[in-house]
């Protein structure tokens, strides 16, 4: 017996004819056509045989693994008439082929004799159809009167890649199919002779018809047709009899390896010194540049070793971090683009050779790669394809190279970590070994050098909750986090590779903390969780990449491609640490002597601005700040000029004065000037009544209802300015739980200046495209989402007030899905990382809560939604994995697989006072977060009932899945279904938006249009429906969230009555930028090229030239003042200044008209 | 100044520089162009004379660069906004004058001591160095005003708010004008020059004034650029970075705006003549632009630039490049010239059009010629040493001085070697060089004074 020989064959072989029948009364093998591809079958592009073919497109011949033509899978193919009933044989007959099949397809021919156009079927196919193989045939007795074809698919699939021998046989009632002597099919479908079409392309690599054309990839071998049919066992001889000769194997050997587990002679860390790799633990690839050798990498001259050029495999066990344009781990490569490069394309693990036509090749694998993941990464080469396996897997195979590797002339090979003399190829992450072997592996040899690799990797400790850290001060950081299972736990810390520093968690349960002092600042930190399981192997463990609380999700089938399982980091920046910053500004107007102002600096951690009109009063202060060591940092003496003040309003959290309480009263107009730059929301005036005189304007009027009048702890009346009237609030994405995108402030008007500008931004914020959650408003914090980072600002003034970092902290793409924050005006911060949610302390920034998601629906459930509403904390479970955490550059721009909506599977209600379960809500479809809409009493969405939606794996449903939709009304009390209506809206392939506003519920999505949907909310009944063509499809143009303004919704360019759907507005301005727009009661706000507002009441437009918003919601009309937290981060073209800012309405300061003249 | 008049004489006859009669150092960068090429030669035997701390370290305006450009796959962004990682000096015949982010004071120190001699109180910190011409200290302040001191004693002697309006508002953190002072004051044939503002839409301000009076000839107002970055001056025209984006370029006499440079921003520049070397884009590129004209000429990778007559001084994160600048940018603009034809021939024969044969032969020969200029650029950097040492450079003499971290170092401008090398507390940005001695501040706020080993003084 002659054996199967795989793709490992090498040698060139020839297919045998057997010289002795089977069965001896057989009565011949002669064949009715044969083809083939070895010496003196082509000449030209002529194919000799019984049946001539001519061979389109480029020809290239391999001898490995078998004589064969290749096929690219686009033009070429074997052309041999157009007459199939005049060629071929009429009644029984057989056909086979030796061929490598490289990728599946829908449809697939590797002889082809057939015309199957809508209900016309005729002749016959050997092919396949996906993964595979087929044999076709339409018999005439089996005609339904223009044909009826039977496509008997394998049983078994074939091997992408793999030298195969398909046979397909007829003998007028039975079709069967063999692959590799076996047979995987039978059909008694049809009968009698074939019926062959009047015409039809006969070709050999593809499947053609008059109406299609689906040319394979791969390799052609040889092609024989008999004019009877073989039988089973008459198969199974032939293809033993026929096949190549069989090879024995080169032995597999290593030709270069580096292994963390052994000592590098010549390896040299950064200052010089020898450095042993630490064989429990990868070699980090830290993107050091090449003179920093030794470290990351290892440098081997070929010199040394024979460089296999015709057949090798490069085998590495890695991890990377970053997603590079072109990045490589291993490499033999020079700059001119020869060699090979084993290493990433863009996010994909990927493998690029150079063959003798100069060019380097990328074969890729379809999937972003996740970092931090280990992936074992197998490239090789047999001479006539280059292969990608990923954990055993093939992934990526390409014939572009044949024959044998360009070689890169007097260029080591480099393990780890760049192949350019540049940073720019330098990979960040890890690697536990990488050889290269002198030949290419078969199959078998592959999966199981995957399987070994895969003992290397380390168990994974499972974190229950990541760190979040919290800086301290003065270089002091605070890190708590929690494991899934008790036991000791420590962070391993440090600025590089191998991280030397190392804190032990005093806590031997679940939860701990570290206190790391001496951090740097400036500077990235990298870390890692160290804890220890109970594993065989005598390892510490290492936690490569700090992931969510427990199991990673399951793999989601048919989901998105883009990057989103990692949720988090291993550094973290010092450079956020604004600890030391001050927390706010104190004025005080009026010194005698400075004491007072040094005093409160000592007290609290502000910035104290001291004033007075005379200047020998400024000079004394100004010493004493100097003599107590706290002038400049903490204490600044300006001279004030006259009975105004020049600071703009709202910037002073604490406002008090050095006069005694006999001292100069102040005047009226300076009482004003006292208020106008109290802070609102809770600034404090500490200035005895006396002093503030009889003036009429608040605090002392009798009339003010803008003081709180507070104790002071001496006994002193204190005022407090209450938060300013007819201002709004941005407690939600969208500004409020009924998604309306205004503010309804009242005060925000007319031209806007600047009101403070600065930190945070940009280094610690999102990079900008990926449609981030909003910053929030309440009371006088900001809440900022940055990049796995929470940082609360005071709104009227930028002092950062505290900040948490929280590698587990991420989620985008929120048109598709929703926000994972939100304020209350009680001073809560609710956000949602991971299982639970965290409930922050919106003045100290600790947590005080953590809650679960209280309902389980078939399997653990993620938190999506939050809303904060009457007495309620409202929250959704989604399915783990479902949300967006994209953080490598995607934008969710389009259409396709990033606008999948994330849906819940449970919506709850807490009592916001313990949390406890108040009711739950478990919709009958899948509930679209990017719906939930909650307004007086009730809370509203639309849900996805089709039986596609309903029985998806993942979280995410796609536009196949949106169907059967309905708004859903629910009580907010109870939980229970108020009513329910179906819509139309199944065409929405971009977004689906719901919002509320008196009375009306508005429904907004695009398909190739935007369309506009008003329910009635009392009962579903539809008021009105719009539609209108977009201004743009690219930068968000289809994805505008609309806004309510007054009685109008505007939706993208044009505005609608909310009573009868009438427009409004035409030509509202949009923008180019990818943003979308916000509201006060007079101004919108959105990102041209820069920030914009627009007065929709005098069509007055203006924009602030040099700073620009992100590319979803970054403006906020809210407390009296724009704020415009930094949102362009990463961006890299020249907008002049990159920072946080804030604007006040021009008419609310009068600082802007009070002009200097020349002194 | 033992150098000064020999090399001054040589600049001169090699019509490179014409320098009018300025102090010693007067400010950032030694002259109104910001060259960083010191008038006199240093020593290799240079000691640490004395050091001083400043009470409050440096408060530079902005963070770092964002983390990465994730769209763009960009890492390792370069900032372009720093020009106050440290206090930059102003160096007189006696004293050495240094402003402070961290109290918004201006200090004279005496050369010889080290000893503070006054100091001078601004209402918001002071980003960027003073300007010293004669005996009158210019200081430019984010407190809005444009101050003019006498040097010996630190008397006002007169003080401008140049946009007019006193607003202050928090900005970086600390309460400060609307229209702060980001370019620092430069003067030039007896006229201070100045900018205050940095939102184009609250207005941004250029402003001449009489040195000796105060009186303003005349301010011009923009709404489209932030000026922010050490302001340059050439005989005719005032060069004003513009933060993240390209310097505007205005006529001297009068503001009139002339034109912008290209590239990728920055606030690091020089000017030599009027051809304008600047940086470091988002990536590490140094761009040089002729005159007015917004295309680049060249660009280089590097942070930093010493161009003189004969050479130029590349200055990377990790490495020092000499560079024969002229001869590089004449091939590189035949190699442009040549380039641009072998596309209009490209195209020609796309077109099918008459002459093939002619065509084809001359498309081959300038295909021979790029590769002759491409090689011959090649052979213009002179020769490439490690460098760790990248915050800044001066030259002084046969010596490139660089800043590290807590280290500065000599480079010899002939080969690379290193040459001397001192420790020093904190980030080197700070280089300014005089009569032989070399000031380096860093970001911790000290200023540390280095002079020949044999100055009496100086530590043997």
């Amino acid at each position: 017996m002659i054996h199967l020989v795989l793709s490992m064959v090498t040698v060139t072989t020839l297919l045998v004819v057997p010289t002795t029948p089977y069965p001896p009364d057989t009565p011949t093998w002669e064949r009715y056509a044969t083809w083939g591809f070895e010496d003196g079958h082509v000449k030209g592009t002529t194919v000799l045989s019984e049946l001539p073919g001519r061979i389109d497109g480029r020809i290239r011949m391999v001898t490995s693994p078998v004589e064969a033509l290749v096929l690219d899978g686009r033009s070429v193919k074997v052309h041999l008439g157009d007459d199939p009933a005049a060629m071929l044989p009429p009644g029984n007959f057989s056909v086979e082929a030796w061929v490598v099949i490289d990728r599946a397809q829908q449809w697939g021919g590797i002889v082809s004799a057939l015309q199957d156009n809508g209900a016309s079927e005729q002749g016959w196919l050997l092919g396949f159809r996906d993964d595979r193989p087929c044999f076709a045939l339409a018999s005439k007795g089996a005609d339904d009167g223009d044909g009826k074809m039977t496509y008997l698919v394998s049983d078994r699939p074939f091997e992408p890649g793999t030298l195969h021998h398909l046979l397909g046989t007829w003998d007028g009632s039975t079709m069967r199919l063999y692959m590799d002597g076996q047979p995987v099919g039978t059909s008694e479908e049809q009968s009698g002779e074939v019926l062959y079409p009047a015409r039809a392309p006969v070709t050999l690599g593809s499947y053609e018809d008059d109406n299609e054309h689906y040319p394979m990839a791969g390799l052609l071998g040889r092609i024989g047709i008999w004019d009877r049919a073989l039988g089973t066992e008459e198969v199974a001889w032939w293809y033993a009899e026929s096949g190549p000769a069989p090879i024995t194997e080169t032995p597999l050997k290593p030709v270069a390896s580096y292994d963390s587990a052994y000592l590098i002679p010549d390896g040299l860390d950064d200052e010089g010194k020898p450095f042993r790799p630490d064989p429990r633990r990868p070699m980090p690839l830290d993107g050091t540049s090449p003179s920093s050798i030794g470290r990351s990498f290892r440098v081997v001259e070929p010199g040394l070793m024979n460089m296999p050029e015709e057949r090798f495999s490069m085998e590495a066990l890695l991890s990377l971090d970053r997603v590079l344009p072109e990045g490589g781990v291993v490499a033999w490569a020079d700059e001119d683009g020869r060699g090979w490069v084993l290493g990433q394309r863009d996010g994909h693990l990927g493998f690029a050779l150079a063959g003798v036509d100069g060019e380097r090749h990328w074969v890729t694998a379809p999937e972003r790669f996740q970092p931090g993941q280990w992936y074992h990464v197998m490239a090789s080469f047999d001479g006539a394809a280059t292969r990608l396996h990923v954990n055993g897997d093939l992934v990526a195979l390409s014939r572009k190279v044949i024959g044998s590797v360009q070689p890169p002339e007097g260029t080591p090979l480099s393990f780890g970590g760049r192949y350019r003399d540049d940073v720019e190829g330098a990979e960040h992450g890890g690697v536990f070994f990488a050889t290269l072997h002198n030949r290419d592996m078969s199959t078998a040899e592959i999966k199981a050098a995957a399987a070994a690799a895969a003992q290397r990797v380390p168990p994974s400790l499972q974190l229950r909750m990541s760190p979040a850290m919290k800086p301290l001060g003065e270089g002091r950081w605070s890190m708590t986090w929690e494991t899934s299972t008790p036991g000791p736990s420590a962070i391993e810390w440090g600025t590089v590779f191998p991280l030397s520093n190392r804190v032990d968690s005093e806590g031997t349960g679940t939860r701990h903390e570290a206190i790391l002092e001496d951090v740097p600042g400036d500077r990235l930190v990298r870390f890692q969780v160290v804890g220890l399981v109970d594993d065989p192997r005598p390892v510490t463990m290492i936690q490569p990449q700090v992931r969510s609380g427990r199991t990673p999700p399951p793999p989601i089938p048919s989901g998105p491609t883009t990057v989103e399982a990692r949720s988090s980091q291993m550094s973290f920046d010092t450079a956020f640490d604004y600890s030391d910053r001050g927390k706010g500004y104190i004025l005080v107007w009026g010194l005698e002597g400075g004491k007072r102002a040094c005093a409160l600096a000592r007290r609290y951690d502000m910035q104290v601005i001291a004033i007075d009109e005379d200047l020998a009063k400024v000079r004394v202060a100004r010493q004493a700040a100097e003599a107590a060591g706290l002038y400049g940092e903490r204490v600044r003496v300006h001279q004030l000029a006259g009975e105004t003040l020049p600071y703009a309003p709202y910037l002073f959290d604490y406002v008090t004065t050095e006069r005694s309480v006999d001292g100069t009263a102040f005047t009226d107009r300076q009482n004003q000037e006292l208020w106008r730059v109290l802070r609102p929301a809770g600034g404090v005036l500490d200035i005895d009544k006396d002093l503030l005189g009889t003036a009429k304007s608040p605090p002392v009027s009798r009339s003010s209802s803008e003081a709180i009048v507070d104790r002071h702890r001496s006994g002193r009346r204190i005022y407090r300015r209450a938060p300013l009237k007819e201002t709004g609030t941005w407690t939600h994405q969208y500004g409020d739980a009924a998604n309306t995108a205004c503010s309804q402030d009242d005060l925000v008007r007319g031209d806007m200046g600047v009101l403070w500008w600065g930190r945070p931004g940009p280094r610690p914020m999102m990079d900008r495209g990926a449609r981030t959650p909003a910053p929030l408003m309440a009371g006088h914090r900001m809440f900022i989402q940055a990049n796995r980072q929470l940082i609360a600002v005071n709104a009227y003034n930028g002092a950062i007030l505290w900040s948490l970092q929280v590698p587990g902290l991420r989620r985008v793409n929120v048109p598709r899905d929703c926000s994972n924050m939100v304020a209350s005006l009680d001073d809560k911060l609710y956000v949602a990382i991971d299982d639970r949610l965290w409930v922050i302390d919106a003045e100290t920034g600790e947590r005080v809560a953590m809650v679960d998601v209280p309902v389980q629906v078939d399997s653990p459930l993620d938190w999506g939604f939050i809303s904060r509403m009457d007495g309620h904390v409202l929250g959704t479970g989604v399915r783990p994995g479902s949300t967006y955490t994209g953080a490598e550059g995607e934008w969710y721009d389009g259409g396709g697989e990033e606008s999948w909506r994330v849906t819940s599977d449970v919506l709850f209600s807490l009592d916001p006072a313990d949390h406890d379960l108040q009711w739950s809500h478990v919709p009958r479809g899948r509930l679209l977060n990017s719906t939930i809409t909650v307004d007086e009493g009730n809370v509203y969405y639309i849900e996805a009932r089709s039986g596609s939606a309903n029985g998806a794996v993942s979280g995410r449903i796609g536009q196949t899945s949106l169907r059967e939709q309905y708004l859903v009304a629910v009580d907010l009390e109870t939980g229970r279904r108020s009513w329910e209506t179906p819509i139309e809206v199944d065409h929405f392939d971009r977004m689906t938006y719901l919002l509320k506003s008196n009375g009306a519920l508005v429904v907004v999505g695009t398909s190739d249009k935007f369309h506009v949907l008003v329910f009635n909310a009392d009962d579903g009944s539809l008021r009105w429906q719009q539609d209108h063509s977009w201004d743009r499809d690219h930068h968000g143009g289809p994805l505008q969230h609309p806004v309510i303004f007054g009685n109008e919704v505007f939706v993208e360019r044009l505005a609608y009555d909310l009573e009868n759907g009438d427009i409004t507005r035409e030509g509202i301005p949009q923008g180019r930028g990818c943003g979308t727009k916000t509201a006060s009661n007079h101004l919108v706000l959105f990102r041209h090229y820069f920030h914009s507002f627009w007065d929709p009441g005098s069509d007055a437009w203006t924009e602030w030239t040099g700073t620009r918003g992100g590319c979803w919601l970054g403006m906020l009309p809210v407390g009296g003042i724009v704020l415009a937290p930094e949102s362009s981060s990463g961006c890299s073209c020249t907008h002049a200044i990159q920072t946080s800012m804030a604007f006040v309405p021009r008419r609310s300061d009068p600082t802007f008209s009070r002009i200097e003249g020349d002194d | 100044m033992k150098n000064r008049l020999n090399i001054t004489v040589f600049l001169l006859a090699a019509g490179f520089l014409a320098l009018p009669t300025v102090a010693d150092w007067p400010g950032y960068g030694g002259d109104m162009a910001r060259s960083r090429v010191a008038d006199s030669a240093l020593d290799r035997n240079l000691v640490e004379a004395w050091h001083w701390s400043s009470p409050v370290p440096p408060r530079p305006a902005w963070p770092g660069p964002a983390k990465w450009d994730a769209y763009n796959k960009v890492h390792d962004m370069k900032s372009r906004l720093m020009f106050d990682a440290v206090n930059h000096v102003a160096i007189g015949p006696e004293r050495v004058y240094i402003g402070s982010s961290g109290d918004d004071k201006i200090y004279a120190i005496d050369r010889e001591s080290g000893l503070v001699q006054w100091t001078f109180y601004t209402e918001g910190p002071i980003r960027f160095s003073p300007w010293l011409e004669g005996d009158r200290l210019l200081v430019g302040s984010d407190d809005g005003r444009i101050y003019c001191l006498d040097a010996r004693t630190g008397e006002e002697a007169w003080s401008r708010r140049p946009a007019g309006a006193d607003r202050r508002v928090p900005g970086n953190g600390r309460i400060i004008s609307a229209w702060p002072i980001r370019t620092g004051p430069i003067v030039r044939d007896g006229i201070v020059y100045c900018t205050a503002g940095l939102f184009p839409l609250e207005g941004v301000y250029l402003s001449a004034y009489d040195l000796d009076e105060g009186n303003v000839l005349w301010s011009r107002r923009f709404e489209d650029l932030p000026a922010q970055g050490y302001l340059l001056a050439s005989q005719d025209r005032l060069y004003v970075p513009t933060s993240r984006d390209a310097p505007v370029i205005f006529d001297r006499s009068d503001g009139t705006r002339l034109g912008r440079a290209g590239g990728q921003g920055g606030t690091w520049a020089l000017l030599t003549g009027d051809t304008l070397v600047y940086g470091p884009g988002k990536t590490g590129t140094i761009g040089v632009h002729e005159a007015t004209k917004g295309d680049q000429l060249a660009t280089f990778p590097g942070n930093h630039m010493i161009v003189t007559p004969s050479m130029s001084y590349l200055h990377t994160d990790t490495e020092l490049v000499a560079l024969d600048r002229a001869e590089y940018l004449r091939l590189s603009a035949s190699r442009a010239v040549a380039a641009s034809r072998q596309q209009e021939i490209s195209e020609l024969l796309a077109a099918g059009g008459t002459e093939r044969e002619a065509l084809e032969s001359e498309a081959m020969e300038l295909g021979a010629r790029i590769d002759a200029l491409a090689a011959a650029m090649k052979n213009c950097f002179k020769w490439r040493a490690p460098c760790s040492h990248p915050y800044s450079i001066v030259l002084a003499g046969d010596l490139v001085i660089a800043g590290g971290d807590d280290e500065v170092a000599a480079y010899d401008a002939t080969d690379g070697s290193l040459a001397w090398r001192a420790p020093v507390t904190g980030a080197a940005h700070g280089l300014a060089v005089d009569d032989g001695v070399l000031y380096v501040t860093t970001d911790t706020g000290a200023l540390y004074c280095f002079e020949p080993a044999s100055v009496p003084g100086g530590t043997p």
